[in-house]
């Protein structure tokens, strides 16, 4: 048996505290669950269990709060002996960034997320009526059982359920020898640190904005149930649709948020690159639009009722599923930034496998039932086009979950001992485009030609028609110039291009002379709109991006697939990329960064300088988690300019003698001038420096002789080697210049002559550089802009869908 | 009644398109003895850096070559060249995924993965 030891300096009330908090909130949600539940059973006037719930529920925000506050009180303080403060904190983090460690670990993230549904919880037994409270919250309420029994920490026999985020150092590396000792917090000086690459401002805001999204699908979701289990098959989507429009709005912002850090901070060169991760948040997005369309066209016409049930819920599912996707550690190789395994795979699928079948046994055993309104289907009827328009949401949906999903394939077939090996498509990109492009031209059409048709009525043909076609004479002429302008390569580019520029167009003109432009009923318009521009955004800043920073060596590099996109830019020397004149200027450094200058000159074709400007890309010397590389951007209106340092210059040892070659000496009058292969050195004058400061050697003589090297190149270098003699011996301090390939030694002078005698060695020239990458993004501008009108329009839809949800009751 | 029928028809078709377009267009994970029965395919080869093999990157003459040796799951190494830059981190490196197809002797990667030691679940200090 082991001695029990008494550590010291540990601060273990905090984390004790915080423990508490996690297992009360555990057993408060499951508490709320069966109270609620329990509350449906009884009539209108007893509400003894929905007291219990509220109150269960409300002290489980407390609890949840609690915890929250003592793992930034751990972080904030540097307790070390807490792992997850060790792992994800350091002590010269900023504190703005102490924040991005909650979300940095898997522990922290679902604690952004149990706090989110808490709030939504609460706003829900706030602002929802009795008859949805009991129904919405119970299903809530087994939500937040789930979310917090992922961060219990409790091990059960052999079952561990959950991973703490107050779990001790030395619990966490059991056989580490340094927990043999009280004292070992005096060897833990400082915490493993925050990755560079989420240093960034981005990151302090888009996981908690895209895990509010997450936490939001579960509203709609709840509703969907709810109104299944009270038989009000219809009723739910008035209510809820509210909540499922601010619910895409989040998550639509906190996805571009995440595409705006990618472009700022990754050194990929883009803002959305199909990852696995990046897939997960899209999938939802897409789901909550698809089922936003549904829900919209049964508030009007009473039909898709089973639609806005199935996509509903499919929206909350694809959340589950995107969490076990990128928490499972299945990914595995097939994404770089996916958490590792944290041994909750296991428990993550139960969760996952209970919400599939439970909600799919509801929705199969009711299915009969949802009253759908029986009329005829119209083709000239806008709800038909926008039933397609959620159709073909959910088909990109279904594409994007297909091929992220191989390396699930590839578990699921060991599992059956087969040994699939089914891995991405080498390119990822093309397989992704090549069904994604055809579906944004199809949204892009219908959502211009939607709206201009009525709801359950035809629209006049020959306006309509006359109307439709005008537009899309504009869009097709527009396009085509911009096309062949913009050299946009693909045709398929060319039609994506023109079924934007419509939906555009038509969107606009609709928020005009139909609307009037009443901004209130605009939602939709709006939202069409800034999606119209995001798809102009892409196609301009993806298709046309242009790396300029292509391999102008003097051979061959061989075959086509090559990737030639980085330059070598030795310092000072001027190379030309396309019309720009980039200088290396130098490095600045403040620990740990370094940062690299590059000067940008824009020239004309007569090479006059139109402008100048300086880009400062840095690397994060991170010995911890290696290098870390951060580009730098200057934005236009009309497009950037990205600069991306892929490989730092070499730091050389400043008294290296390898290399050093011809050395030969030479006594020397002042104005003598002696030749190099790569260099001219003039001598200019020797001086005293016996007396002076330079003096470090405490040398009983000490002269320096001052040369100018001339290099090939036309730079101009000062060099001054010393000679000294102290205690009757020879002291000989070299000086070098590198970039000429130059060693200057001073051997000796005579007092008569005041000739000197000087040692020259010869090196090859080096100078510092940096291998980068510059890219030009076109009108990435209008895919932000776009961004923003989409956030808008989701927003305004959200505002007017809550009046018509209060004015019902 | 019968255009939800050809919706659903229509819908289920584009489903089974979207689904199936992967078909053919997945890659395999491999190793370096298929790959050379293979010459011309492209695929990915997870392996482990060998350590103490010599890694080629002089940037002052061509930045956008870099060669190095990787150990595949079946213990064969091999060499493989990618036209890019040296990543920053590689030494750091323990698992690497290149895709890529053999040529010869030597793999010719046109991209790579690397799967560095956790940054978020080390156990050692």
């Amino acid at each position: 048996m082991q001695n029990e030891v008494n550590f010291l300096g540990e601060h273990l009330l905090i984390g004790n505290i915080g423990q508490l908090a996690i297992v009360l909130s555990f057993t408060l949600s499951i508490l709320a669950s069966i109270s609620f539940f329990l509350s449906t059973k009884q009539s209108e006037e007893n509400t003894t269990w929905l007291k219990i719930g509220r109150t269960a529920f409300w002290l489980q925000c407390i609890a949840v709060v609690t915890v929250f506050v003592s793992l930034f009180y751990i972080i904030y303080h540097h307790y070390y002996e807490y792992h997850y403060a060790w792992s994800h904190s350091s002590d010269v983090l900023p504190t703005k960034y102490m924040i991005s460690c909650f979300w940095e670990g898997q522990e922290g993230s679902f604690l952004l997320w149990i706090i989110w549904q808490a709030l939504l919880g609460a706003l829900i037994m706030w602002k929802v009526p009795k008859s949805w409270e009991k129904h919405v919250m119970a299903i809530i309420s087994v939500s937040q059982v789930m979310l917090t029994s992922m961060i219990l920490g409790v091990v059960i026999g052999d079952v561990k359920l959950g991973s703490s985020p107050f779990t001790l150092m030395r619990e966490a590396m059991l056989d580490a020898p340094i927990f043999q000792q009280a004292n070992y917090l005096e060897f833990i000086k400082d915490g493993n640190g925050l990755n560079p690459l989420l240093q960034n401002n981005w990151m302090v805001i888009h996981p908690p904005t895209l895990f509010f999204g997450f936490a939001s699908t579960l509203i709609p979701f709840a509703f969907a149930l709810a109104g299944l289990w009270q038989k009000r098959y219809t009723e739910w989507i008035k209510p809820a649709l509210p909540w499922a429009l601010v619910s895409l709005c989040v998550l639509g912002t906190g996805i571009v948020m995440g595409a705006a850090w990618a472009y700022e901070s990754l050194s990929f060169g883009g803002y959305w690159n199909w990852d696995p991760v990046e897939n997960a948040s899209l999938l939802p997005w897409l789901l909550m639009a698809a089922a936003i369309h549904a829900m919209v066209i049964y508030n009007s016409t009473q039909k898709s009722a089973h639609a806005s049930i199935v996509l509903a819920v499919a929206t909350f599912l694809s959340v589950l599923y995107a969490t076990f996707l990128t928490r499972s550690g299945v990914l595995g190789d097939s994404s770089v930034h996916s958490f590792t395994d944290l041994g909750l795979s296991g428990q993550l699928l139960v969760w996952l496998v209970f919400f599939i079948v439970s909600s799919g046994t509801i929705i199969f055993r009711t299915w009969s039932h949802y009253q759908s309104s029986k009329d005829e289907d119209r083709f000239s009827a806008r709800e038909f086009w926008m039933f397609i328009g959620a159709l073909i949401f959910l088909l990109s949906s279904i594409h994007i979950v297909t091929v992220t999903s191989i390396p699930v394939y590839n578990k699921i077939a060991m599992f059956f001992n087969k040994n699939l090996k089914m891995a991405p498509p080498t390119d990822v990109i093309a397989a992704y485009h090549f069904i994604q492009i055809p579906i944004a031209i199809l949204l892009a059409l219908g959502s211009g030609i939607a709206q201009y048709l009525k709801y359950k009525s035809t629209v006049s043909l020959k306006s309509f028609g006359l109307r439709m076609g005008a537009y899309f004479l504009i869009s097709l002429v527009l396009g085509s110039v911009v096309f062949y302008y913009a050299n946009l390569e693909k045709l398929i580019y060319g039609i994506l291009l023109v079924s934007s520029i419509f939906a555009l167009i038509a969107n606009s003109a609709y928020v005009f002379t139909v609307l009037k432009a009443n901004f209130k009923a605009a939602g939709a318009a709006i939202s069409h709109l800034g999606f119209a521009m995001i798809l102009i955004g892409v196609i301009f800043s993806s298709v046309n991006k242009k790396v300029i920073s292509e391999n102008t060596a003097m051979f061959s590099l061989g075959d086509e697939k090559t990737d030639a996109e980085n330059i070598l830019l030795e310092k000072n020397q001027p190379m030309r990329m396309k019309n720009y004149i980039v200088t290396y200027i130098g490095d600045s450094e403040v620990v740990p960064n370094i940062f690299h200058k590059v000067n940008y000159k824009k020239v004309d074709e007569h090479d006059n300088v139109i402008e100048e400007f300086t880009l400062i890309p840095n690397t994060q010397i991170n010995p911890k988690m290696g290098n870390v590389a951060n580009p730098d951007t200057k934005h236009y209106l009309s497009h950037d300019v990205f600069t991306h340092v892929t490989s730092g210059p070499r730091k050389e040892e400043p008294n290296d003698t390898a290399g050093i070659r011809d050395v030969k000496s030479f006594w020397l009058a002042p104005q003598d001038t002696l030749r190099s292969k790569y260099a001219m050195v003039v001598f200019d004058s020797s001086e005293n420096l016996t007396g002076s400061e330079k003096n470090i050697y405490h040398a009983e003589i000490l002269i320096g002789a001052k040369f100018t090297v001339y290099t090939n190149k036309g730079e101009i270098y000062q060099l001054e080697p010393l000679f000294g003699v102290r205690n009757n011996e020879g002291i000989y301090i070299e000086d070098r210049c590198k970039e000429a390939g130059v060693v200057l030694g001073f051997l000796n002078v005579n007092p008569v002559t005041h000739k000197i005698e000087v040692a020259l060695g010869e090196k090859n020239p080096e100078r510092d550089f940096i291998v980068m990458k510059a890219i030009i993004f076109p009108f990435i501008n209008i895919l932000w802009a776009g961004t923003i009108m989409l956030a808008l329009g989701t927003f305004i839809a959200f505002m007017r869908r809550m009046k018509l949800a209060q004015n019902e009751k | 009644m019968k255009v939800r029928y050809i919706i659903a028809l229509v819908f289920i078709a584009a489903a089974m398109v979207a689904v199936f377009s992967i078909y053919g267009k997945t890659s395999t994970y491999a190793d370096f003895q298929y790959c050379t029965e293979h010459p011309g395919k492209e695929v990915h080869i997870v392996g482990m850096q060998v350590k103490d093999s010599a890694t080629y990157y002089n940037p002052q003459e061509n930045p956008n070559y870099f060669s190095f040796y990787i150990k595949d799951e079946k213990g064969i190494q091999r060499k493989v060249e990618l036209h890019n830059t040296k990543p920053q981190d590689f030494e750091k490196a323990e698992r690497v995924v290149v895709i890529g197809n053999m040529e010869g002797e030597i793999f010719k990667a046109s991209s790579m993965l690397m799967k560095c030691p956790s940054k978020y679940n080390k156990t050692q200090i």
